[in-house]
């Protein structure tokens, strides 16, 4: 890939391949934020598989 | 015209929220569901694997009938379902047990036969050997690839999520006009919100609100799709900033 091929993030200054939409950096550290304001669950997950929905999300 | 501001039904199976450690061991004790969701979370992160085992100089066959393999084996050896093992990152974990797999799997992979008697995840190798002539290998070592193109596979599995959802909800329409406000720094000029509204019929003011909605689920589904590949949600935000280092020591050389 060429170096033109990539821009620079003006927000975080993360340089990102060109043909993206958007920082991936910046997506991430987002996330990062909103965790912090949401909090997350602690629990201990209650697992109920649905393999027919699987099954569907496979064939996307 | 009474129109829905409010964000797409979420829909997800059970199993999309489900941490790895829990689907591993509902799989390796055959539970119903198990398998089929390991495989979903195999069938997301099979390409990190195989660009890994090409960048270790395995051919395209091989590194597709050696990651096969190892998804096979992740299901049938029990030794996984211990706890201990099962600890940590999904991604250091398939990683490491990659490299044994690399070491240990060869000379019996090259005497399958091509393809396997056995498939566990669908690879569509044809499309892997497009995508990874054009990765970077002359820049990173594998190790850097693999993690970043993680980090792109997490990035790029929440999109797909979030676009699924308005599919499902019926507003694709909505979601191609919004999906350019994802960029926190707007990295691209986008519309007036003015043009928003004219283009998907609805006041500014809504567009507003549904910008809001959009980039809070895509974060969530984002915060999901981490947490799948852990083994506490505790360890949600480290593994993001592992993310965020493997993408920044990437150079931006990685495409989506």
């Amino acid at each position: 890939m060429k170096t033109e091929d990539r821009r620079t993030c003006s927000s975080c200054g993360n340089q990102f391949y060109g043909s993206m939409e958007s920082c991936p950096v910046c997506a991430l550290r987002k996330a990062l934020a909103d965790g912090v304001e949401s909090g997350e669950p602690s629990s201990e997950d209650t697992v109920t598989f649905a393999p027919e929905q699987a099954t569907q999300r496979l064939s996307i | 015209v009474e129109r829905d501001y409010s964000p797409p039904a979420e829909g997800a199976a059970s199993f999309h929220t489900t941490r790895w450690t829990i689907v591993m061991k509902a799989a390796q004790s055959q539970a119903q569901g198990g398998p089929s969701a390991l495989a979903e979370l195999c069938r997301l992160y099979w390409y990190p694997l195989y660009i890994f085992a090409r960048r270790r100089g395995h051919s395209a066959d091989d590194a597709q009938d050696l990651t096969q393999s190892f998804f096979l084996h992740l299901l049938e050896h029990r030794a996984f379902a211990s706890v201990d093992r099962l600890k940590g990152k999904f991604r250091s974990f398939l990683l490491a047990s990659f490299q044994n797999h690399l070491a240990d799997q060869i000379d019996r992979t090259r005497r399958l036969k091509r393809g396997g008697d056995k498939e566990f995840v669908h690879l569509d190798a044809e499309e892997a050997e497009e995508r990874y002539r054009l990765e970077p290998i002359e820049f990173l070592t594998a190790e850097k690839i693999f993690d970043a193109r993680w980090a792109m596979t997490v990035l790029g599995e929440a999109l797909k999520q979030l676009s699924q959802e308005y599919a499902t909800a019926g507003k694709t329409s909505t979601f191609e006009a919004l999906k350019v406000f994802l960029d926190p720094t707007n990295a691209i000029t986008p519309p007036s919100y003015d043009e928003v509204a004219n283009r998907i019929q609805v006041t500014t003011g809504a567009v507003k609100t549904l910008i809001h909605r959009l980039r809070k689920r895509y974060t969530a589904l984002l915060r999901e799709a981490v947490g799948r590949t852990v083994s506490d949600p505790s360890e949600i935000d480290e593994e993001i900033h592992a993310l965020c280092d493997a993408l920044v020591a990437s150079e931006g050389r990685l495409g989506p």
